[in-house]
């Protein structure tokens, strides 16, 4: 092994950060905002919407995040032009960023993960906080916002850390529809001297560097939330 | 009685096959305290929790001071008002987890009754100091030992002002020595004048401070009247058995 290469594969790979911690982060703010709700769905058992819900998150965990980046790259390659031709845009796949592609796979995933976490929040909290609110003279809506819903996000924190951890390492699968992320970066970038030992280093360190310190903003967070319950 | 403030009329209540509540008929006088009795599964808890229409109720009226409801067909406003007559201190306390003592008790005022922060505030510390817990205002429930967060959720109930305060076995989650301490405090509310309806094991208490005894089994009340009556000459068979096994299990002729 090369420090010397692996030095620049560092840099190469550094590069990347932003855009890999970007391909993480949207899909899970997008996974927040539609988990969330799918859990209430399910948690509550609204007719229809629930079963429905339960079908689609059993059946994306249980497809590899890989396949389903394929799919829809199979899918916007061969059906884009043509949507964006009969809704008369300028647009096309061609010039489609491939990392919305990437962001739209990861986004799904992150939704059916998220939901599942706070579907168990949800059940953490007791029963008598939804009967205490009601008694106060709450409305069904006043407790999920001021009640029920501050205690189940902190719940989620440790396990929506891991959901954000493993969509920065899936980032990594951007490549296959050509985009960049700290993985290809360094990789590319050693393309020419075959030191591929030392890009896959760079790498790793990188990632693991991302993930101790997504670990402790969450850490943080959780603090945050732990002091104001008990202090 | 004269000024009935709380009148309910054959309530119904099943949970699935299973009937629960068979045509409950129950008048509160203004000022009175009511103690229901009942063996345990008799349904005293759906009771009450369909008077503060946290349970769908299958039939019955219910009138609050003006306020007249058909149970099972009342609509979600109309429910949130008749709702906002009574408030309920809860057997396991169920203080809100995410707030302080403070905000536990502004809550319902705040946000359920629109009452201006600072007036709601006032509120709140008034009746944190009726139940003696102003001094721990800025706490966490989870600080707080079961008798001290019994006590707020009392002046989180007091607060509210209610037409009829229900109290659902409010001492059985407590250790045995602080059950006498909040016993104390119910009826030095119930002296003061507040209504109130408790569910409630503590015979002794139910004598004492009660004006009325309900006596309640497999959904039906059996028997209800004076606690002198009741208990020094119940007029059912299933109130004697009811009343004689408690004089067996706790300390008897305390109230004879
Ligand atoms: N949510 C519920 N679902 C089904 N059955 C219930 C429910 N709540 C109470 N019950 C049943 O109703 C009956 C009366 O219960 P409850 O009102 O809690 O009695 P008590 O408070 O007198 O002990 C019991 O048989 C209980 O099992
Ligand atoms: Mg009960």
């Amino acid at each position: 092994m090369d420090l010397s290469y692996l030095w620049s594969a560092l840099q190469a790979g550094a590069g990347k950060i932003l855009p890999t911690v970007v391909l993480a982060l949207v899909p899970f703010g997008i996974g927040v905002l539609l988990g969330l709700p799918a859990a209430l769905g399910r948690y509550f058992r609204v007719p229809v919407l629930k079963q429905t819900l339960d079908v689609l998150v059993s059946l994306i965990k249980g497809i590899p995040v890989l396949l389903m980046l394929m799919a829809f790259y199979v899918i916007s390659s061969q059906s884009f032009d043509s949507v964006m031709q009969s809704l008369g845009l300028p647009f096309s796949f061609r010039g489609l960023p491939k990392g919305l592609i990437a962001g739209a796979a990861l986004a799904v995933y992150a939704a059916a993960a998220l939901s599942e976490v706070f579907r168990g929040a949800l059940a953490s909290v007791p029963k008598g906080q939804y009967d205490a609110a009601y008694a106060c003279g709450l409305s069904k809506s006043q407790a999920m916002r001021r009640i029920i819903l501050p205690q189940v996000l902190p719940v989620s924190l440790p396990m929506g850390c891991n959901i954000m951890i493993a969509l920065i390492k899936s980032a990594a699968l951007g490549s296959l529809v050509s985009f960049i992320d700290v993985m290809n970066a360094a990789v590319n970038s050693m393309a020419a001297s075959y030191r591929f030992l030392e890009a896959y280093i760079a790498a790793a360190l990188i990632y693991w560097g991302i993930c101790v310190i997504t670990e402790q903003l969450f850490k943080l967070l959780e603090h945050h939330f732990a002091r104001r319950r008990t202090a | 009685m004269s000024d009935i403030i709380l009148e309910l009329r054959g309530l119904e209540k099943s949970f699935g096959k299973r009937s629960v509540l068979k045509g409950v008929d129950l008048r509160i006088a203004k000022g009175e305290t009511v103690a229901l009795l009942g063996p345990s599964g008799s349904g005293k808890t759906t009771l009450l929790r369909c008077l503060n229409l946290l349970e769908h109720a299958d039939g019955g009226t219910l009138r609050i001071e003006s306020q007249s409801l058909e149970l099972h067909r009342a609509g979600k406003k109309e429910s949130l008002q008749m709702c906002r007559r009574t408030a309920m201190v809860f057997q396991h306390y169920d203080l809100f987890l995410n707030k302080t003592v403070l905000q536990n008790v502004t809550e319902g005022l705040v946000i359920g009754r629109k009452i201006p922060a600072k007036e709601a505030a006032q509120t709140a510390m008034d009746a944190l100091e009726k139940v003696g817990m102003a001094d721990r205002a800025n706490s966490r429930p989870q600080q707080l030992s079961g008798g001290q967060q019994q006590r707020v959720g009392i002046a989180r109930a007091l607060a509210l002002n209610p037409a009829v305060l229900l109290l659902d076995e409010p001492t059985s989650s407590l250790d045995p020595e602080r059950v006498q301490e909040i016993l104390d405090l119910i009826a030095v509310l119930a002296k003061s004048g507040a209504t109130m309806l408790i569910v409630t094991h503590e015979m002794a208490f139910a004598y004492e401070a009660s004006d009325r005894v309900i006596f309640m089994d497999e959904g039906e009340i059996v028997e209800q009247g004076p606690p002198r009556e009741v208990f020094g000459n119940p007029q059912q068979e299933r109130t004697k058995q009811f009343i004689t096994r408690f004089l067996n299990n706790k300390s008897p002729g305390y109230f004879i």
